[in-house]
């Protein structure tokens, strides 16, 4: 049997949930607020040494009874949870339970950022993020209440480093001036170099497999100054899953973003010369990253017989999601647009010209 | 810039307790730039920097300057000509004293070639043969001392000939010849010419000869002719008119053969000796005439724009070979720039600047020939039915376009000229006609009073539309009835119509503006629901108090420079102009006196 940590409320014994807009624990049956104190264990973590072939070497096989099973500690019920999941609710008794031997040790996440943004806050912020979009289906919003939301702390890879190296470029200015009857102009060729040495601060690469990494990219960004130190009381009524990639296999893409952020800005120091090209040089990444969970909402509409997933951030309050566009809307759009502003220029002539002006 | 501070501290080095390198020597080279280049990249920066070095001492040693430039194959072929490679000596401001004189080597690293290039004084310092001896034993530098060693020898084999040329100086620096002094200019001058020009007593000669005509271009009825012409305008306005003729200019210049004759010979009225000067050179190999303005008045009146305006004309008698006619042309020109301010003004400009009422003007005149009797007649009776109907003065005129005028001005002054308007605010309209040979015509419209309040700029551009668009095609008469009854409809309606066609355009033109507008809409709101995307930079977690981009070299290296020929835009004033003239504005000749002028060749 796996090990499970619950949260209970001192005074009547009923599960406790972490509450984001009182960032507090609270009990749903007595009221009770319980605030979770600053100085928390923190486990000895070693990135680097994660051995996260050990701890996945089993999960490739999804049968039923290979999945471990735990015991919910409020009802005793058997509870069998997903390999990626480390926080859930008991189906039975719906106490929130802790799976702690998937945040123990090499597991334990260095830091978390925990919710800011309450479930009874998301319909403001999804209708905030409908309003400008004028190709939306009409019965979207009436039709389509948000279904079930789900808040799960995503694991992250935050990568930290610094991009250096020199880059060479060859460049140009032109100068145009008049000789009699010619006009002359005179390029001028450069080899410029530039040596950089650029620092990037917690750069999110998602860790979970099972969320597409368009969507989370898009969440950011992530305010990391507003992290805690790992505690699993925070989990408290969120689901929350553990990293099932490696940092090693994500790097590339923090290190890919870095790079392209580098050159971007060596690029903005030739600006007065035209005609830029590289021309050898190269850029180095030297990066470490930590283990964080961060904190987002999940919730799908179902709209034509089509899923369409959206995700919150739970810190920012940010949506984000595939919206599907009308065909009806969009041709009604078009020609009133198109319209109105024809007929405005034929009556701005038709009162020109009745004024004689 | 590098170094400039270092260079300092050694000038004053040099110049405090030596004083080899005089006061201001700062100004004799620049060190703006490293006098070693390598574009490729095999040297290290410390390399570079002791080579830069090698040829500042080099260039303080012999005083003149040198640079090395090691490139690649590919940049080879864009500094190895002379050109190219002075070119990148004077961008780098390379060059000792005032000619930058200078070495310049260059060498291909991949196919192992050197060359020498020199500038200024250094150009033939160094024989040929010495030169290729050396280019010859730049591979053997390379094999036993490497690039370094190629760059470093180049240098230190031209100091090493330098300094052994100024030993042998030195042997023989008794010697010498002093050069001589240049002969005097013995050229001729002509026979008018006074023996000095220091002092020179100006006088009046009131029976010198306007006309002289050594060249021999005009008949004598010709001349005489514009002699007397030049009389009356000499008794009429007092103003002096001076046409000379010759087969040469001495080697004075035109300008200065037309300004001398005029000052050296008693001509202009005036303190200050107002009047024109046409000198014509008949020279095969310089032929041409310079017109020489002299007096304030004249001067200010014969202003650039109005030479070329005259010059113009005169250019179309002169290259046809039409001397006599074409002098007598220019002579009518200057008494019209005298009298009237401009030189192509018709007779009646300046006449009529009041207001006044004549009934009995004719209300269509075709002072241009553009009409037929019967046509005039249609149109008279056509503009009088207005008239009479709308309560306001309706006319039409057509003229020669009046050249260096503006059109506006000469309408209105004909408007009153004639005498046209009704009431006292003189209500009128009139549509000026003015064409010119081998040009269209163009329509101008001068209205007053209620016919003014309801000529709109709209309906004043789309009434001359209306006309120019049959005159252009030569259906004068058409294009002008037709401006009457959209006149008379303008002034019945206060707008001038508008054919179903147009509107048709209007709304096309509406509906594509429309479309565009509704597309760039569109587009607009399908990118505000664009799908998630994956980030592609990280520009949101830069961290800049710890970052840092330092410029570690901007190394100029060789300049390409195209020519396009592309000549100044020439100003299409008269028929046949051979372009602009030249014109020099007020300014001394070798009198003393003022003057200004403008010349052409022919």
């Amino acid at each position: 049997m796996e090990q499970v940590m619950e949260q209970k409320c001192t005074a009547c014994g009923a599960p406790l949930r972490f509450d984001p807009e009182k960032g507090k624990l609270v009990c749903d049956a007595c009221g009770a607020v319980q605030a979770i104190p600053e100085e928390l264990q923190i486990g000895d973590v070693d990135l680097d040494g994660f051995d996260f072939n050990a701890m996945t070497s089993h999960a490739t096989d999804e049968n039923a009874e290979d999945l471990p099973v735990y015991n919910c500690v409020s009802c005793g019920a058997e509870v069998i949870a997903p390999r990626e999941q480390i926080a859930t609710t008991c189906p039975y008794c719906g106490n929130n339970i802790v799976l702690t031997d998937k945040v123990a040790g090499k597991l334990r996440p260095d830091a978390l950022i925990p919710f800011r943004i309450d479930k009874k806050q998301l319909p403001a912020a999804v209708n905030n993020f409908y309003k400008g979009k004028a190709l939306l289906p009409k019965n979207f919003f009436s039709d389509n209440a948000m279904g079930k939301v789900t808040g799960v702390y995503v694991p992250f890879w935050m990568f930290s480093g610094h991009i250096g190296g020199v880059l060479r470029f060859r460049g140009e200015t032109i100068s145009t001036f008049r000789q009699g009857d010619y006009r002359v102009t005179q390029t001028h060729h450069y080899q410029l170099v530039r040596d950089a040495d650029l620092s990037f601060r917690d750069v999110p690469v998602d860790a979970s497999g099972r969320i597409a990494d368009s969507l989370m990219d898009s969440l950011e960004p992530f305010d990391t100054s507003d992290a805690k130190p790992f505690d699993m009381r925070y989990l408290a009524g969120f689901t929350a899953d553990r990293f099932d990639r490696e940092k090693g296999d994500v790097s590339d893409r923090a290190q890919r973003r870095m790079i392209t952020s580098a050159e971007d800005a060596v690029s903005s120091t030739l600006n007065h010369y035209g005609n830029v090209r590289r021309a050898g040089g190269s850029l180095h990444a030297n990066l470490s990253a930590r283990y964080m969970l961060l904190p987002v909402y999940l919730f799908s509409i179902s709209h034509g017989g089509k899923d369409y997933s959206f995700a919150v951030n739970g810190q920012t309050g940010k949506v984000v999601g595939e919206l599907p566009i009308s065909k009806s809307v969009s041709g009604r759009y078009f020609w009133t647009r198109m319209g109105a502003v024809a007929a405005a220029f034929v009556a701005a002539f038709f009162v020109k010209y009745m004024m004689g002006a | 810039m590098k170094r400039k501070i270092c260079a300092l501290f050694l000038l004053l080095a040099l110049c405090v307790p030596l004083c080899v390198v005089p006061a201001g020597a700062d100004a004799l080279w620049s060190e703006d730039y490293y006098r070693a280049f390598d574009s490729s990249d095999q040297l290290s920066d410390a390399e570079v920097e002791s080579l830069d070095e090698s040829c500042i001492e080099f260039m303080k040693q012999h005083r003149v300057d040198i640079a090395v430039l090691a490139v690649t194959a590919g940049d080879w072929d864009r500094v190895s000509g002379r050109e190219q490679a002075k070119d990148y000596f004077d961008e780098c401001r390379f060059g000792y004293g005032e000619n930058a004189d200078g070495f310049l080597w260059i060498y291909n690293v991949d196919t192992e070639e050197m060359k020498l290039f020199c500038f200024g004084a250094a150009d033939g310092m160094i024989p040929q043969d010495y030169i290729d001896f050396a280019a010859e034993k730049a591979p053997e530098m390379l094999a036993d001392y490497g690039l370094k060693g190629v760059l470093y020898g180049g240098v230190g084999y031209l100091s090493k000939y330098l300094e052994d040329q100024a030993g042998d100086a030195q042997q023989s620096a008794s010697g010498g010849d002093s050069s001589a002094e240049r002969a005097a200019d013995g050229s001729v001058l002509p026979s008018w010419y006074p023996a000095s020009t220091e002092n020179f007593p100006f006088f009046h000669d009131e029976a010198a000869p306007r006309i002289v005509d050594n060249a021999d271009i005009f008949t004598d009825e010709e001349e005489a002719a514009m002699e007397a012409r030049i009389g009356e305008i000499r008794r009429e306005l007092q103003r002096d008119v001076v046409v000379y003729t010759d087969v040469t200019d001495y080697g004075l210049g035109h300008a200065a053969m037309a300004e001398d004759f005029y000052d050296y010979n008693g001509y202009g009225y005036g303190d200050e000796a107002e009047g024109m000067c046409l000198f014509i050179d008949m020279d095969p190999e310089n032929r041409g005439w310079w017109a020489s303005a002299t007096g304030s008045e004249s001067e200010s009146l014969y202003s650039e724009y109005v030479a070329n305006l005259i010059d113009d004309v005169l250019y179309e008698y002169m290259a046809a070979g039409e001397y006599g006619s074409g002098v007598a042309n220019w002579i009518e020109n200057i008494r019209t720039l005298y009298v009237k301010g401009t030189p192509f003004a018709p007779d009646w400009y300046g006449e009529g600047t009041q207001f006044s009422h004549d009934p009995s003007s004719p209300r269509v005149v075709d002072d241009a020939g553009l009409l037929s009797e019967a046509e005039v007649a249609a149109l008279t009776e056509q503009a009088a039915e207005i008239a009479q109907a709308r309560g306001v003065d309706v006319a039409v005129h057509t003229m020669a376009s009046p050249v260096g005028m503006n059109y506006s001005e000469v309408c209105e002054q004909y408007y009153r000229y004639m005498g046209y308007g009704y009431g006292d605010n003189y209500d009128g309209i009139l549509l000026t006609v003015l064409k010119r040979e081998g040009y269209y015509a163009v329509a101008r419209i001068t209205a007053f009073g209620a016919a003014a309040d309801k000529l709109t700029e709209t309906n004043k551009e789309r009434l001359c539309e209306l006309c120019e668009a049959q005159t252009n095609e030569h259906a004068y008469y058409e294009g002008m009835s037709r401006w009457l009854s959209q006149t008379d409809h303008m002034l019945r309606t206060g707008r001038v119509a508008r054919s179903g066609g147009y509107w048709a355009v209007i709304a096309a033109i509406g509906s594509v503006i429309g479309s565009i507008f509704g597309g760039v809409s569109l587009g607009v709101a399908k990118a505000k629901m664009a799908p998630p995307r994956e980030s592609r930079d990280a520009d949101a977690y830069f961290d800049p108090a710890t970052s840092r981009i330092r410029d570690a070299g901007s190394h100029f290296l060789y300049t390409t420079t195209t020519r396009h020929y592309d000549p100044p835009q020439q100003k299409s004033s008269g028929g046949g102009s051979s372009g602009r003239s030249s014109y020099h504005s007020s300014h001394s000749g070798s009198s003393g006196r003022s003057h200004s002028g403008s010349g052409r060749r022919f």
